[in-house]
């Protein structure tokens, strides 16, 4: 692929097992991210691989811009935390929630980030006083549209009426793929019985996340069929994740922002023995994404880290960009057939 | 929900008795914290620690991260010191004569406030540490 519409990129986030432990530095952990091929694109989470962050050392500053291109990566996205929980006796105020924000963004000018991920914890009325400052410091905000955030959640409906009347080049989106899923990833599954879950509550987890109802619903409905089966809080607990975690939007609801999409998260849990997801339909997504003709990258983030260590991050990542190749390539051919 | 990170939580390692003045006054041992990215020390809603059985008054808890020390009630406001990913921590524990020498079977609990999380998130592990 020459000039591919979609490039493939890694999310450091994927090695959080492997940087836990202890035993990869950065310059480690992207030499091997270069040595299995694993670009072009970048991205990194601030407050997990930066030292520092947001308030980024000079020497840092240098040290990270030297990596990345000293291995040749393009730097895609820079994820910002918008950590409103922070206080213990209330929530940060709009501007103290632009406050924690505007250094973040400046992290990513320094480090030449185009994109800077933030959380729907920042609200429209934060994002509306950071547009200057993100048009200052050339970095576009991309909110993460993670499960619960459905296009159609009252909270990004009114992010997307924000979106509308500034109408800037530096206000997207970064829709994560966990928010269409087909089905509830078996690492998850598997985790919960180690925690005591019986097969009988995970059948019914199941058939609750298949129902077309909110997912506080959800919550409210497993919380008491689960209690009546004798489940205790923190199995509850663990079956709410899946509900939290696991979203079921139709494909096609994406289309309707993929002109402000400024990157992807392609998250996933596992693999099967054809090398396909199961619980996230690649092909298909890959496709909107693909014919709305959104540019950019889809980032690999692994997140089967969460419930099980049976794999390295990296074999992971491995299969997800085989996996994405694939469907990418199999989706240009045919175009190109078209064409000619 | 991390469960994964639990089994790096405590640095079975890195414990050891402190002596202040020559007396044993408590002991100490490393903590990693388990989950995917550094937080605040304000978002560390509680802090357990059991050993050989016996739970550790919350009183006798403090928490060093780079050099800081901290009881927990001074935690609560600590939000501009953060416990970054992968970090070596230390729960420090005050007790006369510190441990015995030999084995000992220690239990934390980390209780962390994810701002996007609809419930606590309470990690646990358990391991056998030594006294040199």
């Amino acid at each position: 692929m020459k000039h591919p519409n979609i490039k493939l990129c890694t999310s450091l986030f994927s090695f959080a097992l492997e940087w836990n432990s202890g035993k990869y530095s950065l310059e480690q952990l992207m030499s091997k991210v270069r040595e299995l091929n694993l670009g072009p694109g970048i991205e990194i989470i601030g407050f997990q691989s930066l030292k520092g962050f947001p308030y980024l050392s000079d020497n840092t500053i240098v040290d990270v811009r030297r990596l990345i291109e000293q291995f040749g990566f393009e730097p895609a996205c820079l994820d910002a935390n918008v950590d409103v929980a922070i206080r213990r006796d209330r929530l940060l105020t709009i501007e103290e929630t632009v406050e924690y924000i505007i250094p973040q963004i400046w992290a990513a000018n320094k480090l030449g980030f185009p994109v800077l991920r933030v959380q729907m914890t920042a609200k429209p009325e934060v994002i509306k006083k950071l547009v200057p400052v993100a048009e200052k410091a050339n970095v576009k905000l991309g909110m993460e549209l993670h499960t619960p955030y459905l296009i159609d959640h009252p909270a990004v409906v009114a992010l997307r009426e924000l979106y509308e009347e500034m109408d800037s080049p530096f206000l997207g989106f970064i829709p994560d793929f966990g928010t269409s899923m087909r089905q509830i990833p078996d690492a998850l599954l598997h985790s919960f019985r180690e925690v005591g879950v019986t097969d009988e509550l995970i059948a019914i987890t199941k058939e609750i996340w298949q129902k077309d109802i909110p997912t506080p619903a959800k919550f409210g409905e497993l919380q008491e069929r689960a209690s009546a089966l004798g489940a205790t809080p923190p199995q509850i607990g663990r079956l709410n994740m899946a509900f939290s975690m696991n979203g079921r939007q139709d494909v096609n609801a994406w289309k309707e922002i993929i002109p402000q999409t400024v990157h992807l998260h392609g998250k996933f849990y596992g693999f099967d023995e054809h090398g396909d997801e199961p619980s996230i339909d690649y092909a298909a997504i890959l496709k909107v994404f693909y014919e709305g003709g959104y540019r950019g990258y889809v980032s690999s983030e692994y997140e089967g880290t969460a419930f099980t260590d049976e794999f390295t991050g990296f074999e992971m990542v491995q299969k997800h960009h085989a996996l994405c190749k694939k469907i990418l390539e199999n989706i240009q051919e045919k175009e190109y057939a078209r064409t000619v | 929900m991390i469960q994964m990170f639990e089994k790096y939580m405590i640095v079975e390692k890195d414990v050891e008795n402190i002596v202040e003045n020559g007396k044993i006054t408590g002991f100490k041992f490393g903590a990693r914290l388990p989950y995917y990215r550094g937080i605040a020390l304000s978002l560390l809603e509680d802090i357990g620690v059991n050993i050989d059985g016996a739970e550790v008054p919350k009183e006798d808890i403090k928490f060093n991260v780079h050099g800081n020390t901290y009881t927990l009630e001074q935690m609560e406001s600590a939000v501009d010191d953060r416990w970054n990913m992968g970090e070596v921590a230390y729960i420090i524990i005050d007790k006369e004569g510190g441990l015995l020498k030999g084995d000992h079977q220690v239990r934390l609990m980390l209780n962390m406030r994810i701002a996007y999380l609809p419930f606590p998130s309470i990690r646990n592990s358990e391991k056998t540490i030594s006294i040199a």
